[in-house]
């Protein structure tokens, strides 16, 4: 194996995505080469720095907090359902297809956004703010 | 009671409250600290992880049986940091913020723990300059131990695009590195 083909692989093999010959291939050439054994060595380190970074702990509480806002929500899926009345029908279908407008627009936002971001204080970003807000409100 | 990945989830489809509570309290540690790792800001990450939940729970009876719930929870984490960094990323946040959560924790006592917290500090600028697809791989694969299928059912994207990614991510970092 030569050292530009072991460079190129070095990051699969670190993750054990090699198939067994190019990985005993790769075993074999950083064995021979003090070159690719460093940059081998220097990869394993960064990996451990960054799997060694502080991790936070969740408050205490969170999960029933995610709970409650889960039966806030269940309250309002009821309050929702369709009322005897015509005219409660009527606003059903009216919600409905508000909400499906909406929900329509949410992928288009995201494409949208891939673009890339916008000035601060500028339209787009104004527009973008609040759209993603009120996609994340519902 | 079956308290598999998948049987909570279709009890949470049922209404079942306690199963959704019992699936948040599983994931929840991996999720704030994977969202974390992208906006850097300890209340915003919590803001974000409970948006998701509720994505869940509400999304919980159209889950596709045949994938894994993990899976598809980092897919949504995944989505809403995209989005988040987008459109709040502060390059000076991430930073602060972990050196505030290292003093939290306790100080750096000895001499190792500050030389920790110095490669640290070196180590958290050169990890924010990654591209958000380049950062989410290798952290999917350093600190959630995905496979790169697995990885590439998350970002939506081929595994050879995986591979890819974090080799560039690995040369990208390892450059910044050897400048300091």
């Amino acid at each position: 194996m030569r050292c530009s083909e072991a460079k190129s692989k070095m990051s699969a093999y670190l993750d054990g995505e090699l198939d067994t010959e190019s990985s005993l291939a790769m075993s074999s050439h950083t064995e021979q080469c003090s070159t690719c054994r460093r940059e081998l060595a220097e990869l394993q380190s960064i990996d451990a720095q960054i799997q060694g970074l502080p991790k936070i702990e969740v408050s205490k509480g969170f999960s029933r907090q995610v709970v409650a806002r889960a039966k806030e929500w269940d309250q309002l899926a009821l309050g929702k359902r369709p009322g005897t009345s015509a005219f409660a029908s009527f606003l059903q279908l009216f919600e409905d297809m508000v909400d499906a407008l909406v929900r329509d627009k949410a992928p288009v936002t995201d494409t949208l956004d891939e673009f890339g971001d916008f000035p601060p204080l500028s339209m787009g970003c104004i527009y973008f703010q609040i759209m993603g807000q009120s996609i994340r409100g519902q | 009671m079956d308290d598999s990945d998948h049987a909570l989830i279709k009890a949470i489809g049922g209404g079942d409250h306690l199963a959704f509570e019992r699936l948040v309290q599983r994931y929840q540690h991996l999720v704030l600290n994977f969202i974390f790792s992208h906006t850097g800001d300890r209340h915003t990450a919590e803001d974000l992880a409970q948006e998701l939940f509720i994505r869940v729970y509400r999304a919980s009876s159209d889950f596709e049986p045949r994938g894994k719930v993990s899976i598809w929870i980092l897919k949504i984490a995944h989505n809403l940091c995209r989005n988040e960094a987008k459109r709040h990323m502060r390059r000076e946040r991430l930073h602060n913020t972990l050196y505030t959560q290292g003093i939290d924790a306790g100080g750096y006592a000895s001499s190792q723990d500050v030389e920790r917290h110095e490669h640290e500090m070196a180590l958290m600028p050169a990890l924010e300059e990654l591209p958000h697809n380049q950062r989410a791989a290798l952290l999917l694969r350093l600190n959630e131990g995905l496979s790169y299928a697995e990885i590439s059912r998350v970002l939506s994207v081929s595994v050879a695009s995986v591979e890819s990614l974090i080799f560039r991510a690995r040369t990208r970092l390892r450059q910044i590195w050897g400048k300091q």
